[in-house]
């Protein structure tokens, strides 16, 4: 029991990750239709910027995190200008933008690698303080509730910002009816670039966490998490914050469980096994948004 | 196309084609000593990285301190024609096929089973010594692969240490994905049960590229363990010993490694490292070893690790059986190398100036040599806890 | 053709749509606070030429003036800040949001300093003309009825207090006693209704001539009448809907 328990709580702190990381791949597709796959690399600058602002700057967390999201945030939006927007006016401008951003995230990920001097990095000692406690039988450490406070806060205000401000309506509207939104008054371009905009800081706040959690950045760090991201996606229903963020933590609950009762070897055959299933059962995923209310 | 771009163009391929069949094991220098050119898989980036800038360091310095004995005695110099593999198993049996046909004598590998593994063929194929700094049994039947880490006897070391210090419950984390590790496990839970425990409470597979170990680690703190040995390359046991620390609850819990740690660990972990012991195949600390100890230091301005040691041993070793087919009047051919590694081993040369004691091979190619237990220390130095 | 009382004019319009041509040369002109019927059979070019003006389809000749200033190229958000609302055919809304959110949306995002005063005097000036829509305003708005989404997309255009309304096809696919409450609605003429010049797209003649002044009749992207309603003949009309009736003797399809 205090084993499902432990679990029970790895496994929302790494679901916390993966739902940002999948949420800002949605509003992406949400917001043009784009597999924007170069979203995995923005993910690893993410962590590189903090270790270039914490390691060669010396600035403390509080700053670098807010830091490192922000420039992921305008790296992302570069990629948005660089290599999609000037695709719009193409008949298979979807195709196209997929295929220009896979090309983009290999020049990114490379970019890292020059950058990283092909080494691994890690964030300096120190950054955060490491505590752990005991609660109710269960060891919570320090870094657990940061992931889960940051994401959780983050989740929070991007749904408010969704649902309350006229940029969200704005996002929403674009996503809905691009024509029709530039009728009402909404700049597609301006909302796809903030959209670009938000996205990135998502990943960034994703890879820092990360970087934090587990000492260690390279350049292809975001690959890894781009599978398991689009699989939360998949499984929440592409729809709502509200459903990419129980599909990651589904996919972190499932790879915690199967590693305490299976072996480790078995987490990415479960978590797949577990998205077929899905699929087969429930296309629309566990949460369907009604089709009048698709995405965002 | 104009008739000089056509000239330069040709003029560019017949040189390219003379500079990759020109060379070949035995050249002349200018002053008329033989040269013999040794090819090397050099893990220079990547995953063996950590292994192979090291190994390469020492290499090039017993090569340097050699030469001139080797001069003296047998008229010849040794040069190395070293390329990086990026730790990439195609790349280094790609480099293996161009040694082979420059008709090198004998090639290099510093580390990594998997790469000694796929090289192997090739270098019993085109008969040349092959002398891996890896530790993992690989297919060997003609003996043209020599392989310098002794993974078994130092994780006995180790296991007795573990043992003898009050440890009884041991659990261990394995990278299942490098085959060398996975048995350096099966040795060590082997080694703890001839020292009377059941074997290991707790055993996890990792990954070598996972990055994420809190569900391994829940495991593991559920079997209570006094002593955890982590059997994953070098990085990836800083990153684990370093989780550990952050998740909490292990506290007097023994943090123990294989032959595989060094000092990134601790660059890794930090302060989580210090108090933590592993099986080194060699250790700065060994008294035999002071004076390579120095020289590198002059040389690099670091200091030098087990697998600095192992690239030392390996050149003096080579510059030995070099050495021994010459004095024998033969000529240096994989072959004859090969037949004389078991006479350099024994020579005195290299029980003069190779810094790893009592090494010897075994028929399999496999080295065999004690090593020692060392622990970490606040600043990351590394202490010698076994006599 | 532009004179200096006009508020918006069109002069020598082409569209075409790759090798169609949708509008050939369309020339008319709206003055302040005036309703022109834009009328057409299917396929005339009345959905093309406002789009034209909103600048969502690109214009291959002629040139499009508000004010005097040329308003071509100009993106359609701009196109609406400096005045012009449209309200699209079928109507569409933004079925991801409620039917406040719908008109917060163009509120806010057609005149970026709009106050909250602006916005609840637009709110009740909408709720006053569609009751319907505040009853309804916490509600999803794809989940309306036609007739209610069509008034939101009328009320919509009013939340950006335009100068000019581009109205396509208000009545389409509605039951007539809809159709006739939102032209009832439409004739009050208060408000922002009554200041804006309308441009009033409508298949069906009848029912958008009692509400015009001026009337422009396309036929296969020509404008074949530009002039006041009144004058406008049923045969006129007929012969743009259905083809002359030489042109029908010799059996030719009038529209596509
Ligand atoms: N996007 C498009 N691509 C190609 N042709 C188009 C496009 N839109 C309209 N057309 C063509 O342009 C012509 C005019 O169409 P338009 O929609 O402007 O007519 P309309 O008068 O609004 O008709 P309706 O009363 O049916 O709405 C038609 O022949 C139509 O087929
Ligand atoms: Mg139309």
């Amino acid at each position: 029991m205090q084993l499902l328990g432990q679990q029970t709580i790895n496994g929302i702190a790494l679901g916390m990750v993966f739902a940002l990381f999948a949420m800002g791949f949605s509003l992406v597709i949400a917001n043009l239709s784009v597999f924007h796959v170069a979203h995995a690399a923005v993910f690893s600058w993410g962590a590189v910027f903090a270790w270039d602002l914490t390691d060669r700057f010396g600035l403390p967390l509080v700053v670098a995190l807010p830091g490192a999201a922000l420039l992921a945030g305008v790296l992302n939006v570069l990629c948005y200008f660089v290599l999609i927007r000037h695709l719009d006016s193409r008949r298979d401008k979807e195709l196209a933008a997929f295929i220009s951003s896979v090309g983009g995230g290999i020049i990114l990920t490379e970019l890292i690698s020059k950058h990283l001097n092909y080494v691994t990095v890690r964030l300096p000692d120190g950054l955060f303080p490491i505590r752990s406690w005991r609660v109710w039988g269960l060891q919570i450490s320090s870094i657990q509730l940061l992931i889960v406070g940051v994401a959780g806060v983050t989740v929070v205000l991007l749904g408010l910002l969704m649902t309350r401000t006229q940029i969200g309506r704005e996002v929403r509207a674009v996503a809905y009816d691009r024509e029709l939104a530039s009728m009402l008054g909404v700049g597609a371009t301006s909302v796809s670039a903030l959209v670009f905009f938000l996205s990135g800081v998502l990943a960034g706040v994703a890879a820092v966490l990360i970087a934090l959690a587990f000492s260690q950045i390279d350049s292809r760090q975001g690959n890894a998490y781009l599978v398991l991201a689009l699989t939360a996606m998949v499984l929440g229903g592409f729809g709502s914050v509200k459903g990419v963020v129980v599909g990651g933590l589904v996919v972190g609950l499932a790879s915690s469980y199967t590693t305490a009762y299976l072996s480790s070897g078995y987490r990415n055959v479960v978590i797949f096994g577990l998205l077929m299933l899905v699929l087969v059962v429930r296309p629309q995923g566990l949460f369907a948004v009604p089709s009048s209310e698709i995405r965002v | 196309m104009t008739l000089w771009v056509r000239t330069a163009i040709a003029a560019s391929c017949l040189a390219l084609l003379a500079s990759a069949c020109g060379s070949d094991g035995g050249d002349t220098s200018s002053d008329g000593t033989k040269v013999i050119t040794v090819g090397m898989m050099a893990n220079l980036t990547g995953a063996g990285a950590p292994y192979g800038v090291p190994f390469k360091n020492g290499l090039d310095l017993a090569l340097k301190d050699s030469a001139g004995d080797l001069k003296d005695a047998a008229d010849v110099s040794i040069k190395i024609d070293s390329k990086d593999t990026t730790s990439v198993e195609a790349n280094a049996v790609t480099l293996c096929n161009q040694y082979a046909q420059k008709k090198y004598p004998a090639i290099i590998s510093d580390s990594l089973t998997p790469i000694a593994a796929a090289v192997t063929p090739c270098a019993t194929q085109n008969k040349m010594l092959f002398v891996s700094g890896s530790g993992g049994e690989v297919p060997n039947e003609e003996g043209y692969e020599f392989r310098l880490t002794d993974v078994s006897t130092v994780m006995v070391t180790l296991a007795k240490h573990i043992v003898s210090t009050g440890h009884q419950k041991v659990a261990v984390i394995v990278d299942r994905d490098n085959p060398a590790l996975v048995s350096t496990a099966d040795i060590t839970e082997q080694a703890l049960k001839d020292d009377g425990v059941d074997g290991f409470v707790a055993r996890e597979d990792v990954s070598g590229t996972d990055t994420d170990f809190s569900s391994v680690l829940t495991n593991i703190r559920d079997a209570d363990p006094d002593a955890i040995l982590i059997i994953t390359l070098a990085e990836q046991s800083g990153a684990i010993v370093r989780q550990i620390a952050q998740f909490g609850g292990f506290d007097g819990v023994l943090l123990s490694g294989s032959h595989a740690w060094g000092p990134q660990v601790f660059e890794v972990a930090g302060d989580a490292a210090v108090g933590s012991i592993y099986g080194a195949l060699w250790s700065p600390g060994e008294a035999s070893s002071a004076a390579f100890v120095e020289e590198y230091k002059k040389e690099y301005d670091s200091d030098p690790v087990a697998f600095s040691a192992l690239g030392y041993e390996t050149g003096w070793l080579l510059a030995a059986s070099i050495r021994a087919v010459l004095a024998d009047g033969g000529e240096v051919t994989g072959e004859a190398l090969r037949d004389a590694m078991a006479d350099a081993v024994d020579s005195d040369w290299l029980k003069d100036h190779g810094p790893v004691q009592g090494l010897h091979f075994e028929d399999g190619g496999a080295a065999r040599y004690p090593g020692t237990v060392v622990e970490f220390g606040a600043g990351g130095e590394v202490q010698i806890v076994t006599d | 053709m532009h004179t200096s009382d006009d508020l918006l004019s069109l002069t020598q319009v082409t569209i075409r749509y790759g090798r169609v041509e949708a509008v050939t040369d369309a020339s008319f002109s709206v003055r302040p606070g005036e309703v022109v019927a834009l009328l057409g059979a299917n396929g005339a070019g009345k959905t093309s030429l406002l789009k034209s003006i909103s600048g969502l389809v690109p214009v291959a000749a002629g040139d499009i003036r508000l004010r005097g200033s040329s308003i071509l190229k100009k993106r359609p958000e701009i196109v609406l800040r400096s005045g012009i609302a449209h309200s699209p055919e079928g109507r569409r809304v933004v079925a991801s949001l409620t039917v406040e959110e719908n008109l917060e949306l163009t509120g806010r995002a057609s005149r970026r300093r709009a106050t909250r005063a602006d916005l609840l005097s637009g709110f009740e000036e909408c709720y006053e003309l569609f009751p319907r829509l505040f009853e309804r305003r916490q509600q999803g708005s794809g989940l309306l009825s036609g007739g209610e989404q069509q008034m939101l997309a009328i009320a919509r255009a009013i939340m950006a207090r335009p100068e000019v309304m581009l109205l396509d096809e208000p009545s389409m696919g509605l039951a007539p006693i809809m159709t006739q409450s939102i032209y009832a609605v439409l004739s009050k003429r208060t408000g922002t209704l009554g200041e804006a010049a309308i441009i009033l797209a409508e298949q069906g003649a009848s029912l958008a001539l009692t509400l015009a002044d001026t009337a422009c009749l396309l036929k296969r992207g020509e404008v074949v009448y530009h002039g006041p309603a009144s004058e406008l003949t049923a045969e006129q009309t007929v012969a743009a809907y259905m083809g002359t009736a030489e042109e029908r003797q010799a059996g030719s399809p009038a529209s596509p």
